[in-house]
């Protein structure tokens, strides 16, 4: 009875001419044309069901919240050190970037009584995982290749959302445990000036894009499945795509939460995707006084919420205009 | 029983081959509009029920919006208009109509007509302003003879609250460049005196004040 | 929208049985209204009043709140953040509750306008939107001329916007107010507002409208409105077959089709339990200047 329908199904579908839908998905199908970096590892690990007992589990999640406490109060190196010891900005150098997640959508209004769509994007428990010099770094693939003769700038490696270690594999660990921090689920890599490398395990919040209105580009994951009808239930075997969004506003940013408003709804991915914030290297955007160099330092005395001046509060009394 | 429940959700060959969105309910080439205001014109024709159609849409996109100038055939004749009401959705805040309402006027901007008797939106001052710059006709004429805008609403308000608080003198005359002080004629109690007329796409008849 | 409550799974086999005898009530966004609960009570005892929170009632005084229950839109942080700009937005100015076939009068302050203010009155044909993008739509007929306005209940040029009459009405959407008589949808611009004494349920209006002849905009005849009395005698016999035909008695059958469309009681607790002590604050404050404003304002004197 089982099968008599499933053909009809297969037939009723047929009829529907799936074949168009694929063939038109196909064409834009590329395999993914990359080797991945020398430091990328599998992540993934195949999950056994472990026989553990009640006392082994419990003994492993104190272990787990140790380690994250440990983690969570490790202060910022930065603040150790000597501010004296980082050289000063120029409108050259590259500062590190940030990993955010897009939470939502949601509008704000001007103090025109302009409304603006905005996206929001949280910056989930940034670290700096490895600083690579610009002498040992060597990508494998390079947009100029003159850029590999010139090597001047560095890879930072920054990691968001701590995880589980034991959902991970071993060598993915091992990435992290070199530098004693505990895994991460996201991670990246920003092109930096050597002298705003910064050391590992700082904190990146997101005041380090403090200055308000200072655009940004930003680059998401766009996911979309490559062909409909396969057997496909991990996210892995989606299509990934990046699409580059650049010169985006920042209207709000609460220290709170670390959260980010953007102008636009144009910020790739979905809800809960992952997008790469850097820097804007347009030049009319680009940043003319300092920024927050090499990266903000999280101090307690911080304004709740900063806001942009074109941006209404709504703590603020109702907008009202004057007769001319 | 399986069958036929899937035949009839999805049936081999649909229906109706189309395509179809939502209504828009826009102002394009041939639609026919109201006249609202008192022109001679705009009456014979709207009392005839043969209200004036579009011919031209002064606009890149050829679709109408609210303060777009077209061109309309009315009675035999040729006539510009100004679009003052659409049952187009709006943004938010600007009124939306229960019919497309237009102003006849001449080339230069001055309407046919003496006055509008039926609200007009706020936001046509802006659009009308920025349009009259630019053309070099004035556009703006329209709003003084039109009767009742959104802020004519508080004016009913302070006179419900008492005029002896605030005398209800009208607004200054606000000079600016070639656009007229706007008069403020006092609003009538209903609404303006129409005629007697119908109007197709709606099937009630007004009646005079 | 998210005004009904999600059941929890021993609710649901009971719902299945109780379908069969009567509607489906609880798609009702109605508040258990008294008959109701006298027929529920012999069947089961007290057990829904005493399970639910209280602030629950608060689903249908402030819709807006609840978030919309697409799954894929969902971020709790983001939603928190929403309530709290929500919330300051509140602080500042009064939105009372109101509902669909109540009448308004917004106050915004306009820059295109003359005196920069502008003031509309008009009933209430539609709420809709979560959050932040809650918006209505007021109807009026000014000048033989139907008008509607759609404003958003958070934008910051809103003045003011005060409740002239609150009522309910039989329907959610009263879009067939634009096809019936314009009667219905007239009302005088220097309306007084009308006081109801405090703790009285809010009025519903059993008005049925009576509509004009067709053609409509939409079809009403196919949708299940209380609220229209003469939908018949405008209707041909080829419309009354293709209304049998498009009936889709089975959806109200459909329990998935509407766990998708609410928010689970658990999260509305959550939520409510976040924002109820300062809505509570805010009701409180309301009322106290309401009765300030009705003790001390004395009425004009006309003549």
């Amino acid at each position: 009875m089982a099968n008599s329908s499933l053909k009809l199904l297969c037939s009723s579908l047929n009829k529907l001419k799936i074949n168009y839908i694929m063939q038109r998905q196909n064409s834009r199908y590329q395999p993914p044309r990359y080797r991945p970096p020398h430091w990328f590892v599998p992540k993934e690990r195949v999950m056994t069901d472990e026989m553990l007992t009640q006392e082994n589990r419990q003994f492993l999640e104190e272990v787990r919240q140790d380690k994250m406490n440990v983690q969570t109060a490790l202060e910022s190196p930065l603040s150790n050190s000597e501010p004296v010891a980082t050289t000063q900005w120029d409108p050259f150098t590259r500062r590190v970037g940030l990993i955010a997640r897009k939470i939502g959508n949601y509008p704000l209004w001007s103090k025109d009584g302009k409304r603006f769509q905005t996206t929001l994007l949280q910056v989930v428990d940034n670290h700096v995982i490895k600083y690579i010099p610009p002498e040992e770094f060597n990508p494998m693939v390079v947009k100029k290749p003159v850029w590999k003769e010139k090597k001047r700038l560095g890879a930072l490696l920054v990691g968001s959302e701590t995880i589980d270690p034991t959902i991970v594999t071993k060598e993915y660990c091992g990435l992290f445990d070199s530098v004693g921090m505990l895994p991460k689920r996201h991670l990246c890599r920003f092109m930096v000036s050597p002298h705003a490398a910064l050391p590992t395990g700082t904190p990146l919040t997101a005041t380090h894009f403090r200055r308000i209105s200072r655009c940004n580009e930003a680059l998401g994951i766009q996911r979309y499945a490559c062909i409909p009808w396969c057997h496909q239930d991990s996210q892995e075997t989606w299509q990934h795509s990046w699409r580059v969004l650049r010169g985006v506003k920042i209207l709000r940013i609460n220290t709170k939460h670390n959260v980010l408003w953007v102008l636009g709804v144009g910020i790739p991915g979905e809800t809960g995707a992952m997008c790469y914030m850097f820097d804007t290297v347009l030049p009319l955007r680009k940043h003319k006084t300092a920024p927050p160099f090499p990266t903000h330092l999280p101090t307690d005395d911080l304004p709740l919420e900063y806001y942009d001046e074109s941006i209404h509060p709504f703590e603020e009394p109702t907008i009202s205009f004057e007769e001319d | 029983m399986f069958k036929n429940l899937f035949n009839k959700l999805m049936p081999a060959v649909p229906a109706c081959g189309l395509h179809t969105t939502a209504v828009l309910s826009e102002v394009r080439l041939l639609s026919r509009l109201r006249v609202v205001d008192n022109s001679e014109i705009g009456k014979r024709a709207m009392a005839e029920g043969k209200p004036p159609k579009i011919i031209c849409v002064y606009n890149k996109r050829r679709v109408g919006f609210i303060g777009d100038r077209v061109m309309v055939a009315i009675k035999g004749q040729k006539k510009k208009g100004i679009l003052v009401g659409l049952k187009q959705t709006q943004k938010v805040k600007v009124p939306k109509f229960d019919s497309n309402n237009v102003v006849l006027i001449d080339d230069n901007g001055t309407p046919l007509g003496t006055r509008i008797h039926v609200p007009v939106p706020t936001i046509l001052r802006t659009i009308l302003k920025e349009r009259t710059h630019s053309k070099g006709a004035d556009y703006t004429k329209l709003l003084g003879i039109a009767t009742s805008r959104g802020d004519d609403m508080v004016a009913a308000d302070e006179r419900r609250r008492g005029a002896a608080r605030r005398p209800g003198a009208p607004a200054p005359a606000r000079g600016s460049g070639t656009r007229p002080g706007l008069r403020r004629p006092p609003a009538p109690g209903g609404g303006g005196t129409t005629a007697h007329w119908v109007c197709p796409t709606q099937h009630y008849i007004l009646s005079t004040k | 929208m998210a005004l009904a409550i999600r059941r929890t799974t021993t609710d649901l086999f009971t719902a299945a049985k109780w379908f069969a005898r009567r509607d489906c009530r609880f798609l009702s966004s109605l508040p258990e209204k008294a008959e109701e609960t006298a027929e529920e009570a012999p069947k089961r005892p007290g057990r829904r009043s005493s399970s639910r929170n209280p602030a629950l009632e608060f689903r249908h005084v402030y819709p807006e709140f609840l978030p919309d229950p697409n799954p894929k839109w969902r971020n709790s942080l983001r939603e928190k953040l929403e309530r709290a700009d929500m919330l300051k937005r509140r602080n500042q100015i009064d939105i009372p509750e109101f509902y669909v076939g109540s009448i308004l009068a917004v106050t915004i302050a306009d820059p295109h306008a003359q005196g920069k203010i502008n003031r509309f009155v008009g009933i209430c044909i539609e709420r809709k939107g979560c959050g932040l993008r809650a918006e209505f739509i007021l109807r009026n007929v000014i000048d033989h001329q139907g008008i509607e306005v759609r404003y958003e209940l958070y934008d910051p040029t809103i003045q003011r916007i005060q409740v002239l009459r609150l009522e309910k009405r039989l329907d959610d959407k009263l879009y067939y107010l634009r096809d019936a008589l314009p009667e219905y949808s007239t009302f005088p611009v220097d309306m007084d507002p009308e006081i109801l004494p405090e703790g009285t349920p809010v009025p519903l209006n059993p008005v049925q409208v009576k509509l004009k002849p067709r053609p409509w905009l939409e079809r009403w005849e196919r949708q299940e409105l209380k609220g229209v009395s003469n939908i018949e005698e405008h209707l041909k016999e080829k419309d009354r077959v293709r209304r049998e035909l498009r009936k889709t008695p089975w959806e109200k059958y459909d329990l998935m089709k509407q766990y998708r469309k609410t928010i689970p009681e658990e999260d509305q607790n959550e939520i409510w339990g976040e924002v109820y002590n300062q809505l509570h604050q805010l009701q409180i404050t309301r009322k106290k200047t309401y009765r300030k404003r009705t003790l001390s304002t004395p009425k004009p004197q006309l003549g």
